[in-house]
């Protein structure tokens, strides 16, 4: 078992509506997890409950294998949603705090701070904070005490272009220190850039979930083109590695069924004589794929 | 415990408000209970027949009735330790109007480690109100007192643990308004108008028997009245009872409501989304 966090049939209801329906969940060490989705899919809820500030309707989950406990809890670094601390005490001050309750030395405060870019503004209450400090002051105080498991939600909100580069770049480098780090974020770009895993949520229920390179593999759309189109439309008729083919302007447009590369489709063609003026497969980004698992499940 | 309070001491000692009405409370009190032997100094001095004044002055801040007297003012009804409730009230309901119960709770606070916590802060608030009580009794009856032996002041030092218990318990009080209210303006209204309320519920709907079960009567009721070992003589212009000693089922009221407020919070704490 080399599960960080595996949720089972957790299910939150705020009257009528199921914040979360059914979900599970299965982080694995050293992944990168997105959790990906529109605002009000449930990730927000899902990271409330797996850190105790929610109470489920049905449903469990486990830490590192074991019951949740408080003590599981001194082993994570968690925000949730808006960066939250005492507005009249200092940043140092609130991180002092978190280190109390993980009953965690203080000595890394200082590095911890240094590494957020907040040291110079240690002294400083957190209200006088810009928003993108106050965000980073949320990293820090995740990053406290080693933990092994990082939760970020939204980390980049409210950050200027430069900022959300660099926390990307800290999150990556986190990771590469072994911990692992569940990320929930409504921005495709960041999960694809970031994430090793994904799990694309809406309406609390989970649509899909694994690698994220297997959902950018999944039915890469592929281009052809020809000198005598009308020969090449016959041809793949044959072929029934493609799918939906279509006409856009000059070119011959479908998707690839699963396991099936633009060379299988191109000895295909040769085989039939047929040669081609133009072959393109159109990587997906995840933005393409997250729109379409979010329509097909309508 | 010593973790729970140093997270708890972390959170307040850099916090300027919360100083700042700790000592205009310490002020407050130390006033009314200096003010008045000043007062009655002062009347003294702007009478020619001031020996009753002088009479009542000793016997007042006489070893050891002091102890039950000072007591008596510094616990009435809602009076003066209404400032610290206001305080315990402030301290709780920031954690709920800032949140930051939650990162308390994400970072690896139990919820029950909350309470304790909160409530190791009453428990020194209370302590602090006692020690200012004791201290300022001490030298009040050193300094007016007409027996000053160790017998006369140890005597009746036991309405100084009926001070602490009343406080305490008060706090606790607060403490469940703060839970169950959450916003700070709405729940120091409510601390202020309960007393109010309390009155009203009691003339209207409770039998006379049960008036002292009520929970500020029941408070109340631990250190009910001043006394003095000369006060005792009964005429039929003056018959008034006088608290005689400290009742032990009046203690035992007052802490199975510090338990039943303590419960309420707990299982609240425990079932809530935070």
């Amino acid at each position: 078992m080399n599960a960080v966090l595996s949720i089972e049939r957790l299910t939150k209801r705020y009257g009528h509506i199921h914040a979360i329906d059914q979900l599970d969940l299965e982080v694995e060490k050293g992944s990168i997890y997105g959790l990906l989705g529109p605002n009000g899919s449930g990730k927000t809820t899902t990271l409330g409950i797996i850190l105790d500030i929610i109470k489920p309707n049905e449903g469990s989950y486990r830490w590192f294998g074991n019951e949740p406990s408080h003590h599981s809890r001194k082993r994570i670094g968690g925000t949730l949603e808006h960066p939250i601390f005492y507005p009249y005490l200092s940043a140092e001050n609130n991180l002092r705090i978190i280190a109390r309750i993980k009953e965690k030395p203080f000595d890394n405060i200082g590095e911890i701070l240094k590494t957020v870019e907040l040291f110079d503004r240690k002294d400083d209450k957190f209200r006088t904070f810009s928003l993108g400090m106050k965000q980073r002051l949320a990293i820090a105080s995740a990053l406290i005490g080693n933990p092994e498991v990082l939760i970020l939600d939204e980390p980049t909100n409210g950050l200027d272009p430069q900022g959300i580069a660099e926390i990307r770049n800290l999150v990556i480098k986190i990771a590469n220190d072994g911990i692992s780090v569940i990320l929930a974020s409504h921005l495709l770009d960041e999960v694809q850039k970031m994430c090793t895993h994904v799990a694309v949520l809406k309406k609390g229920k989970k649509l899909y979930s694994g690698p994220v390179d297997e959902v950018l593999a999944m039915s890469d759309t592929i281009e052809l083109g020809a000198n005598n189109p009308e020969i090449l439309v016959n041809a793949l008729l044959d072929f029934d590695g493609i799918k939906n083919l279509h006409k856009e302007g000059n070119l011959l447009v479908g998707k690839c069924a699963e396991g099936v590369s633009a060379s299988d489709v191109n000895e295909f063609l040769i085989e039939k004589g047929i040669v081609l003026s133009h072959l393109n497969l159109r990587k997906k980004t995840l933005e393409d794929q997250f729109l379409e698992i979010l329509h097909q499940s309508k | 415990m010593i973790r729970l309070f140093n997270i708890e001491w972390e959170k307040l000692k850099s916090y300027r408000a919360f100083w700042v009405m700790v000592i205009l409370y310490l002020f407050i009190l130390a006033t009314i209970i200096f003010g008045l032997p000043a007062f009655l100094d002062f009347l003294a001095s702007k009478t020619d027949d001031n020996v009753a004044i002088k009479a009542f002055k000793l016997i007042v801040f006489n070893f050891p009735d002091i102890w039950q007297n000072i007591s008596y003012v510094a616990s009435m009804r809602a009076f003066i330790k209404i400032i610290l409730a206001i305080i315990v009230v402030i301290i709780i309901t920031n954690e709920f109007t800032f949140l930051t119960i939650r990162t308390n709770i994400l970072s690896g606070l139990s919820r029950t480690e909350f309470l304790l916590g909160k409530m190791e802060v009453i428990f020194m608030l209370s302590l602090l109100s006692t020690a200012a009580i004791f201290l300022s009794g001490l030298y009040l009856g050193l300094t007016n007192s007409s027996v000053i032996t160790a017998g006369a002041i140890i005597g009746k030092t036991v309405y100084l643990l009926a001070y602490f218990i009343e406080v305490f318990t008060f706090l606790m009080f607060a403490f469940l308004i703060a839970v169950l209210v959450k916003k700070t303006g709405f729940s120091v209204i409510i601390l202020l108008l309960y007393p109010l309320i309390e009155v009203i519920i009691q003339y209207n709907f409770i039998p006379e028997n049960f008036h002292k079960y009520l929970p500020l009567n029941a408070m109340n009721h631990l250190i009910w009245s001043p006394n003095t070992s000369l006060i005792k003589v009964k005429t039929p212009e003056f018959n008034m009872d006088f608290q005689e000693f400290l009742s032990f089922s009046d203690v035992v009221v007052c802490l199975l409501y510090g338990v039943f407020f303590t419960t309420i919070i707990y299982f609240y704490l425990k079932k809530k989304d935070l």
